[in-house]
């Protein structure tokens, strides 16, 4: 596999010589040393995988592409190699072509489709799979869709076709999932309005708006989401929810006060969460719990970068909890030695009472992390 | 409750060092003169000067590729390439294409709007129009809105030999500076040096223009250094490498949900 892999890299790269298309390659070395809680959450996942306190994690990014006329390709994979493991483990994020025909262009593939205007949640996109709250800007994994985009000076329309397969008795339709998304641009101000549907899966219709102000940018997005299918979320797995509508929202600002400065500040609001003693409730049914922080209604994030002479980048991501007095707090600083190498040092501790539910969920006290980073 | 308190105690200190920061680029400038206007030139002269020296910066609709590389003391230099489509000054795309970290980024600027693009979130984001750009002495503005005339009113207020200085003045509240002071050469209108003031009149950078070339029919200065008055030996240069007059460019190419095409 390993042989396999190299020889693909070093396919690319000549190709890429030879017929000048854009080929990118970023090379991670990850180390991470992890203090496990021994709760419930940690014995569910040591079922699952083995959990070391100290692992090395060597990660790969290929990203290839390619433009012909109206045709354009894109290829971006990231391949893991784990600490005693010699085959990679790999996600595609992007596989697609697109056709561009003036202003009309269609996407086919797997790609990524990404829907709000929040920083650290997004409550309008039920299409795309979760990001890492602590750093949201990277792995975003994509997936399979049609996607037909108008570009026009009223309206621009955004209809796509994803396919989720269901099982062998269902009709052709329960086994599509149907989205749309209109942008329009009024004044300072992007105005979204969404909205999915699948036959007895899911439901969904959501509003964004992000709006400069001058002094900051201020971001809300809305949603109202009717899960039928009982897997999409643990309050319906459980039986704890019916298949009612519930609403969601966010309301955030940021600010880049210079090139080398970032603040974000934001409340989330999901109507899917647990209630504190309902949280109890899923807890006592001791079903597979994973390691997720996000199952309860009222969350805040606090996130600040600073580039110090474009050397040294120190950043602080906070998640705060509200109905359990959960925290998690992530700082980390990154020495820039030129624009292709950074080594990155962060600190991820799980501040969170023993008596608080959250605290059950979470398996780990802290995480130091470790990242050499190369780009070429 | 120990862990909450010494997370506050780096929280303070993380932001009294950021205040430190900022506080040392507060240096005092000099108040701008009062300017006024030489009577033996006409208001109307001094617009079709503004207008040559727009012409003269870029055509009206253009690729371009552009090199910045920004010094500051004690910084490592900065540099990007970015390729650059620009429609009637109020439009302007910008995807960099070097350094390999940030290749496939981009900035959209249209009227008062302006966007960035990254691949991997895959969606833009909006930014506040009036802050700098890429960490260069450059603001947002300088780099994609490509025409004065359109924000600035002006008056010519000196002259020393082919050389007239041009005043412009802010048509609005919400541009980026109150008044540029700006040389230009009388007979090729290609503008030499000038200096941009801040909202509180405050001159706050000075610009100069160099190597000037003929391309699409005008001379034109390629390179350009602008230099921060509120920062120690702090400048961005910029070359041009590549410029190309269009007859058009689509406008979907300047729609912010269409920057992922």
């Amino acid at each position: 596999m390993r042989k396999k892999i190299f020889f693909i890299f070093i396919l690319f790269f000549i190709l890429s010589e030879f017929y000048a298309y854009d080929f990118n390659l970023d090379l991670q070395a990850q180390f991470f040393y992890n203090n496990y809680i021994k709760n419930d959450t940690f014995n569910y996942l040591a079922q699952q995988m083995t959990l070391t306190a100290f692992d090395y994690i060597q990660k790969t990014r290929i990203k290839i592409k390619e433009k012909k006329e109206q045709l354009k390709f894109d290829f971006d994979t990231r391949l893991y190699l784990k600490t005693g493991e010699d085959n990679f483990e790999y996600f595609i994020d992007s596989l697609y072509f697109s056709f561009e025909n003036g202003p009309f262009v269609l996407y086919a593939g797997k790609q990524r489709i990404k829907w709000g205007v929040g920083y650290t949640w997004n409550p309008t996109d039920k299409l795309q799979p979760g990001k890492n709250i602590l750093d949201p800007k990277i792995d975003l994994e994509g997936f399979y869709a049609l996607r037909i985009e108008y570009s026009n000076d009223f309206i621009t329309p955004s209809v796509i076709i994803a396919p989720q397969i269901k099982s062998i008795d269902s009709n052709v339709v329960e086994n599509i999932r149907f989205a749309m998304q209109l942008y329009k641009l009024i004044g300072n101000a992007d105005f979204f309005i969404n909205g999915i549907y699948q036959m007895n899966n899911i439901q969904t219709i959501g509003m964004c708006v992000s709006y400069d102000i001058n002094l900051f940018i201020l971001n809300i997005e809305s949603a109202a989401v009717r899960f039928m299918e009982p897997s999409l979320w643990i309050t319906r797995m459980t039986g704890i929810d019916n298949d009612g509508v519930k609403y969601s929202y966010l309301i955030g600002i940021n600010k880049i006060f210079t090139s080398s400065f970032f603040m974000s500040l934001e409340y989330y609001y999901n109507g899917w969460g647990f209630e504190n003693l309902k949280f109890n409730d899923y807890i006592n049914l001791n079903i597979n719990k994973v390691s997720e922080f996000g199952f309860k209604k009222n969350y805040a994030s606090f996130n600040i970068s600073y580039t110090w002479d474009e050397k040294i980048l120190t950043k602080i991501t906070c998640i705060y909890g509200i109905d359990d007095s959960c925290f998690l707090f992530y700082p980390g600083i990154e020495y820039i030695e030129n624009q292709d190498f950074n080594i990155e040092l962060g600190f991820v501790e799980n501040i969170t009472d023993k008596n608080k539910e959250t605290y059950y969920s979470m398996p780990f006290f802290n995480s130091l992390v470790l990242k050499l980073k190369a780009y070429f | 409750m120990k862990k909450k308190f010494f997370i506050l105690i780096i929280f303070i200190f993380y932001i009294s060092l950021l205040n430190a920061k900022e506080n040392k680029l507060k240096i005092m400038p000099t108040p701008a003169d009062a300017d006024k206007p030489m009577k033996k030139y006409s208001k109307e002269f001094a617009k079709s000067l503004l207008k040559g020296v727009d012409d003269t910066m870029y055509p009206k609709i253009f690729k371009a590729k552009m090199s910045m590389e920004t010094i500051r003391k004690g910084r490592a230099p900065v540099k990007f390439i970015y390729e650059i489509y620009s429609k009637g000054g109020n439009k302007a795309l910008m995807e960099i294409v070097y350094p390999a970290r940030d290749k496939g980024k981009k900035i959209l600027l249209l009227d008062n709007n302006l966007w960035m693009y990254m691949p991997e979130v895959s969606r833009p984001i909006r930014l506040s129009r009036n802050q700098s750009f890429m960490g260069s002495t450059f603001s947002n503005e300088d780099v994609s809105d490509s025409t004065w005339e359109d924000d600035y009113d002006p008056v010519i207020t000196d002259e020393k030999g082919e050389l007239i200085l041009l005043t412009l003045k802010a048509k609005r509240k919400d541009v980026a500076y109150k008044q540029i002071d700006i040389w230009v050469n009388k007979e090729s209108k290609v503008p030499i040096e000038g200096i941009y003031y801040g909202l509180s009149s405050k001159p706050i950078k000075k610009i100069y223009f160099s190597n000037v070339k003929k391309i699409a029919g005008f001379l034109r200065p390629l390179d350009m250094q602008m230099v921060d008055l509120l920062e120690e030996d702090a400048w961005t240069d910029v070359k041009l490498l590549e410029l190309n007059e269009l007859q058009t460019i689509p406008d979907h190419k300047f729609d912010a949900t269409q920057l992922g095409r």
